[in-house]
């Protein structure tokens, strides 16, 4: 338990609004999107700026207390729960867009700058930011670095990494290193790909300097109809094989059909189709005219029954309508909702959305398949009750059980959610402990007091030990020597 | 799963904790703090309720400074009734002893009683005229002008349709309406008429409870709606029960919700709640409108353009957005321009900006940004709490534009 005197000193620092102590506030921290684990944070600090971070880092340090950093607390793998005790430092009044500067497409953020606001701000000078998640419009950009976050344009735009030019963070110790200069991005070690992704084990982000591109002249959407899900993925792999570049291809499973269309959400999708694939085509206008036709051909001859295409805004939201509501449809069916996040090779789509659908039902689980199709991204949506007991743990098999089947067969634990609490364990799935000591050792070079974020993504075990005490998840046969 | 519940039982399990509702929130953006959000408030309900969390001051105020404004609702895709949780969290604390403050329960009890409120209101417009109002409590001063008596006379109870008639509404008359927009009031009546309906007031003149629930004195609430459904029964249904104020059509199409305690009630209310609509959502029926369409005509051009600001309780308390653009629109000649964020909180929040001056100007000023930067010459609104808060705005501002209620801009528009 941190000191009286050191709340003293923070509370000097940041005053009643920057400093929280009174328990209902610390216990609306107590965990993030993932509801299932939670542990209420000593004291919450909201600093305003890097200098003030830094100041909080520091005095934090005198005490060598731990220290989670919090965006939104949109994560979906318990990213932001302290935990193993702690404070909580979050970014949400540091919510500035410091400067855009439109000639050489850059924005220079604050870490609390919520992703959507970037994108509003970057439109009005033609411009906009790629990576949209489909937390976008709560989740910050800090968040999506540390997790490197991808979203349903990440086919063509790729994830956060290649979006982030520079960073501002501070370390344990309270030490401000500014790597924010996008002149130095290429030269010499590469520490922002270090960062990019590694969930607040390094340190705190303050800010954050982007790419913005200019934005697309048309934009179409398309909406093709398949009968089988097969003939879908398949459709995916082709056009894929042959180059074409739609910004997003999306799958919904018939199950997910189901649920949107018997929800508010309903998008008019075909109640007897077993399959739609979303795209977005952006380009000049001949571009998206030439790439639709390709499109077209590739998905007729696989089968699609029916193509639906708009360019009008209102048109091109209700298309999307479904897949933006798939969550909040499969949500409505009970308390909680689990969103598994494994990568499949993107030749074995179907097989393992039929593997996800079977290793639920043997579970006696409900569960729906939303999947970025073009980069192999699939998001089994499970509905549960974290009340029971049973079910919560049949959830968490049914995790493990689908991450085990997709490292089997060539895919890996996740794509854009990060590992945080929820898979950390499965780490030992796809890496030996000789690897993991690397990435230990990475990060006990930055953070020698391994305060940042702690009991996160790397196993707190050995691999070796983990398994003899719990042999069931079958993924790892093939790892162990 | 979760057990079945009556479908108008609120409940915290519906959150699945995504948090997409808090950016949208007004005392997040103010704060940046979870427990001030929509999904910390929700969480703070569900911790208490698994017994958690005692209800402490804390709990208390983080609840209190919510504006209810219901935005949460609108972007939450898990169907979460916030509106309805707070309501039943704040009459958990009202019984647990965290009351509002003594001004703000003296309004309540002024709002209900009819005559009292016009006596107040009376006494308030003279202290406004002779100056004195200088002297008295922070209340009084962020009242707004209270118009001349001849200006608060209560409506007619019964106003015959013009030829074609086509059926009878009743039209509800509110209960800070009349004292400070009665303009409104007779607007909506004219133009109820001129489309062909037979509009009644009935009496007794009720209020319909909504501060009160807000406020968590459910029991003041329910017994307002009693009677009301006493009344409907009594007078026999009309074709609709029209309201000009967006928190009391939004508090009173919820009724079953609002009794579910009392099954043979609630059951009773339904048929009320159904009946009650909002002025533009009835204006705007098609059938409503091809009869209203002919009889408007050019605004005079210094009120253009028009800017629409929508009335939370209006667009996610009834979903109503659409038809009062719809019916502006239909105006010959007219010119509307939107606003950034038409559909964020200006601050009123029925009470708020009495209770929290401070945070209600903070949540207004960039609205009034907004409006500057539409290039809007007139405002228009549908609720008389956002009137007041933007007429408020008005009075500090260097180039103040008229506020108006929608029917008063139709009404305008007759000739
Ligand atoms: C409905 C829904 C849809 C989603 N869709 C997507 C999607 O399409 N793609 C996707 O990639 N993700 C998605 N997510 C997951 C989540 O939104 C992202 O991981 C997001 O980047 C998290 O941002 P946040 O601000 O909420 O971070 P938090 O949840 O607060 O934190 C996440 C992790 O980042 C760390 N962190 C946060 N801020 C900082 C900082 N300033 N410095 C250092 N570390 C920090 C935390 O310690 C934690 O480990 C979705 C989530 C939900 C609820
Ligand atoms: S009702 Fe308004 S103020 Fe209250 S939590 Fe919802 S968005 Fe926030
Ligand atoms: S949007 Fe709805 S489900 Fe999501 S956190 Fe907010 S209230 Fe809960």
């Amino acid at each position: 338990m941190p000191s009286p005197a050191l709340a003293q000193d923070l509370r000097a620092l940041l005053g009643p609004q920057g400093f929280l102590e009174a328990h209902p506030q610390r216990l609306s921290y107590e965990s993030d999107a993932l509801g299932l684990v939670a542990q209420v944070p000593e004291w919450v600090l909201l600093p305003s700026d890097t200098q003030q971070a830094a100041e909080c880092m520091r005095l934090l340090a005198r005490e060598g207390v731990c220290v989670v950093p919090r965006g939104a607390g949109t994560g979906l793998s318990g990213g932001a729960t302290p935990v193993a005790g702690g404070v909580s430092v979050v970014t949400t009044r540091m919510r500035k867009i410091l400067d855009i500067d439109p000639v050489n497409r850059l924005a220079r953020v604050q870490a609390g700058v919520v992703n959507v606001e970037l994108s509003r701000a970057a439109a009005r000078h033609g411009l906009f930011y790629a990576p949209d998640p489909s937390s976008q419009m709560a989740c910050t950009l800090g968040g999506n670095v540390a997790e490197n976050s991808g979203g349903p344009h990440g086919f063509k735009y790729g994830q956060t990494s290649r979006h982030v030019r520079g960073l501002v963070w501070v370390d344990a110790r309270g030490e401000i290193i500014d790597q924010s200069d996008a002149r130095l991005d290429p030269v010499g070690l590469d520490v922002l790909g270090l960062w990019i992704g590694s969930e607040g084990m390094l340190g705190l982000v303050t800010e954050v300097v982007l790419d913005l591109l200019p934005s697309p002249e048309v934009s179409e959407s398309m909406l093709a109809i398949f009968g089988s899900l097969q003939a879908a993925c398949e459709a995916v792999t082709e056009l894929i094989a042959s180059g074409l570049q739609p910004s997003a291809i999306e799958i919904l499973d018939k199950l997910t059909i189901d649920a949107v269309e018997a929800s508010v959400f309903a998008a008019g999708y075909p109640k007897d189709a077993e399959a739609v694939m979303l795209m977005d085509l952006d380009g000049s206008p001949a571009e998206v005219r030439e790439l639709g036709e390709q499109l077209e051909t590739i998905l007729k001859a696989h089968g699609s029954r029916e193509l639906r295409r708009a360019t009008d805004p209102e048109q091109r939201r209700r298309l999307w309508a479904g897949r933006k509501g798939a969550y909040g449809a499969m949500g409505r069916l009970a308390p909680d909702l689990y969103v598994a996040d494994v990568v499949a090779p993107r030749t074995r789509l179907a097989e393992i959305v039929a593997l996800s659908t079977a290793i639920c039902a043997e579970l006696g689980l409900p569960c729906a398949n939303v999947f970025h199709a073009g980069d192999g991204n699939l998001h089994p949506n499970i509905s549960y009750d974290r009340r029971d007991a049973d079910q919560v743990r049949r959830v968490l098999l049914a995790g493990q059980r689908i991450m085990a089947a997709c490292v089997e067969r060539g895919g890996t634990l996740t794509g854009e959610h990060g590992v945080g609490l929820e898979k950390r364990d499965a780490m030992c799935m796809v890496f030996r402990d000789e690897d993991l000591a690397v990435q230990e050792r990475v990060r006990q070079a930055l953070d020698p007091g391994r305060r940042m974020n702690p009991g996160k993504m790397l196993p707190v075990r050995g691999c070796r030990e983990m398994r003899t005490r719990s042999p069931y998840l079958p993924g790892m046969k093939e790892y162990d020597a | 799963m979760s057990a079945p519940r009556p479908p108008h039982l609120p409940t915290t399990l519906d959150c699945i904790t995504c948090g997409l509702c808090i950016p949208t929130c007004p005392t997040w953006q103010q704060t940046g703090r979870e427990s001030q959000s929509p999904r910390g408030r929700v969480h703070l309900m569900r911790a208490h309720q698994e017994q958690r969390l005692p209800l402490d001051a804390v709990y208390a105020q983080e609840m209190e400074d919510c504006l209810v404004c219901r935005r949460c609702e609108s972007v939450c895709p898990a169907g979460v009734s916030f509106g309805a949780l707070m309501e039943t969290t704040r009459e958990e604390l009202v019984q647990a002893g965290y009351r509002a403050k003594p001004s703000m329960r003296w309004l309540l009890a002024q709002v209900r009683h009819r005559k009292r409120l016009h006596w107040g209101m009376g006494l308030l417009g003279w202290a406004q005229r002779s100056g004195l109002v200088r002297h008295m409590g922070t209340l009084a001063q962020a009242m707004p002008a209270v118009p001349p008596s001849s200006e608060r006379e209560p409506l007619p109870d019964f106003a015959g349709a013009h030829s074609p008639r086509v059926g009878e509404v009743w039209l509800l008359e509110g209960c800070v309406m009349p004292e400070l927009y009665g303009r409104v009031n007779r607007a909506a009546m004219r133009l109820l008429q001129r489309v062909g309906y037979d509009v009644r007031v009935p009496k007794p003149r009720l209020c319909c409870g909504a501060l009160h629930a807000h406020a968590g004195e459910g029991d003041v609430a329910r017994n307002l709606v009693r009677g009301w459904v006493q009344l409907l029964e009594d007078v026999g249904a009309p074709d609709a029960i029209v309201s000009t104020s967006a928190g009391c059509g939004a508090h009173l199409a919820e009724l079953p919700r609002i009794l579910a305690s009392d099954p043979d009630l609630a059951r009773r209310a339904e048929a009320l709640s159904n009946l009650v609509i909002d002025a533009s959502a009835f204006l705007a029926r098609r059938e409503n409108l091809e009869r209203l369409r002919p009889l408007l005509n050019p605004l005079p051009e210094a009120w253009l353009p028009l800017a629409y600001d929508d009335p939370c309780h209006l667009c996610h308390g009834q979903q109503v957005r659409v038809q009062p653009r719809e019916l502006l629109d239909a105006i010959p000649g007219v010119h509307r321009v939107e606003l950034l964020e038409a559909e964020a909180c200006c601050g009123s929040a029925g009470l708020h900006s009495f209770a929290h001056p401070e945070a209600a100007r903070t949540q207004l000023a960039s609205k009034l940004v907004d409006l500057e930067q539409s290039g809007a010459a007139t405002l228009v609104t549908a609720n008389p709490g956002c009137h007041m808060q933007w007429e408020t705005g008005q009075r500090t501002s260097t180039a103040p534009r008229p506020v108006r209620h929608l029917m008063e801009v139709l009404a305008a528009s007759l000739g």
